[in-house]
């Protein structure tokens, strides 16, 4: 995901890449990642009407959510697909570490899973909880998560629920999730009977 | 029919209730029962449970209010549960009310994830007369600010879980944590913004931990 000019949230899977300094390469890497196959580049952030900067990550897509979408749920089962498709990718990615130094530089990178953002004016959150009308924000339990379109116009449903992490431009939040993390966060919204993990995006 | 449901009782409060599951269960079936038959409860399962003198795992299971807490404590002799209280408006959350009130004896562990806590307002209920020791300890998106108070009272020693997510740029006085918490077995730092190895070396003597959240 480069030069997007529609607003995304993301769950990615995968190790971090430095870009400031890469410049015209970055294009160069994008495209061998293109031709990698089982992995993608991401780049956070807007990369239409802004420069690239900051980290990337070279990976797998847990779940990608236009902001047109509404809130959008995940599983801890995709996660652990996307971490199985990743090692499955690792002859790909050391093939590619051998024709790229930047890749090389990176390998020892512990891959993660990350919340992230791009297009213009990007915004994602993840919350634990459960659909909530947009309308009834006033009146929700915990925290009221919205989403909004490229119009600047709210879903009609947002999530009622806590909050594991935000992102805006390029920022990439680390998510460190299992069974035993999703019972306490059970625990923090208790009142609900079916809460899920979702990504809310925003643009803002 | 009520005999059944007698069996399975013996046979869930025989098996193990490790697990949340099963714990659930059990909490589910009495409460199905006690609704049922309220006075066959009283006569005849309240005093078969009574008298097993089972040591609950706790917290045995999450309820999210006092009276929920009351009424489970009732159904189930002995055991005690986690509160949790992050659905409250701030006007209904009231410290000095929670710490006078003497059903928090059937508490063990609270959550707190999403209010406002000042650290007076938690060391007011940390004194409370009636609450015992806790096992779990939920202060996530509090802006408490400092962790004094909870460093501060005896009642915390035995804590296996501590939630300090989304606190950043608070006084967690994390070099204090081995001391006070020799038993924690989870903490959750997550959105707390430390930085991974400076916090790896001020937990260093937590013995039990068996997961740090730093994301």
């Amino acid at each position: 995901m480069l030069h997007e000019d529609i607003t995304y949230g993301a769950i990615f899977y995968g190790i971090t890449i430095g870009i400031d300094d890469l410049g015209e390469e970055l294009e160069t890497l994008n495209t061998q990642v293109g031709q990698s196959k089982g992995l993608s580049l991401w780049v956070p952030g807007d990369t239409v009407y802004g420069d690239p900067y900051g980290d990337a990550i070279i990976g797998v897509m847990v779940r990608l959510v236009d902001s047109a979408d509404g809130p959008t749920s995940f599983t801890l089962a995709d996660i652990e697909r996307a971490q199985k498709s990743f090692e499955n990718a690792r002859p790909a990615l050391e093939k590619l570490a051998k024709e790229n130094d930047h890749v090389a530089a990176v390998m020892d990178n512990t891959p993660q899973t990350y919340l992230t953002c791009c297009g213009p004016l990007s915004y994602a959150s993840l919350a634990y909880g459960e659909l909530w009308d947009s309308a009834r924000k006033d009146e929700v339990e915990y925290t009221f998560h919205s989403c909004q379109d490229m119009d600047q116009e709210w879903h009609p449903q947002g999530v009622d629920g806590v909050t594991l992490g935000a992102v805006e431009y390029d920022d990439l939040h680390s998510v460190d999730l299992d069974e035993a993390r999703l019972e306490r966060l059970g625990d923090k919204v208790a009142k609900k009977q079916n809460p899920q993990l979702w990504i809310c995006v925003r643009y803002d | 029919m009520m005999d059944q449901s007698f069996g399975e009782l013996r046979s869930q409060l025989h098996g193990s209730l490790e697990t949340r599951k099963k714990r659930e269960a059990l909490l589910v079936l009495l409460l199905e029962h006690y609704e049922q038959a309220p006075d066959m409860f009283m006569s005849r399962w309240h005093p078969y449970i009574s008298g097993l003198r089972i040591e609950w795992p706790e917290p045995f299971a999450t309820v999210t209010s006092l009276e929920q807490v009351e009424h489970a404590g009732m159904l189930i002799p002995g055991a005690r549960f986690r509160l949790s209280l992050g659905h409250l408006n701030e006007a209904d959350f009231k410290p000095e009310t929670l710490s006078r009130d003497e059903r928090l004896r059937h508490v063990c562990g609270l959550v707190f994830d999403g209010l406002m806590l000042t650290p007076l307002g938690l060391s007011t209920i940390l004194k409370s007369h009636h609450l015992g020791p806790l096992i779990e300890l939920d202060l996530g998106h509090t802006r408490i600010g400092t962790l004094r108070p909870v460093l501060d009272s005896p009642k915390t020693h035995a804590l296996k879980v501590l939630d300090l997510q989304g606190n950043a740029g608070g006084d967690l006085l994390l070099s204090e944590f081995p001391t006070h918490f020799p038993a924690l077995e989870v903490l959750d730092l997550g959105s707390c913004y430390i930085e991974k190895e400076y916090a790896k070396q001020q937990l260093d003597g937590l013995k039990n931990l068996k997961h740090l959240y730093m994301d």
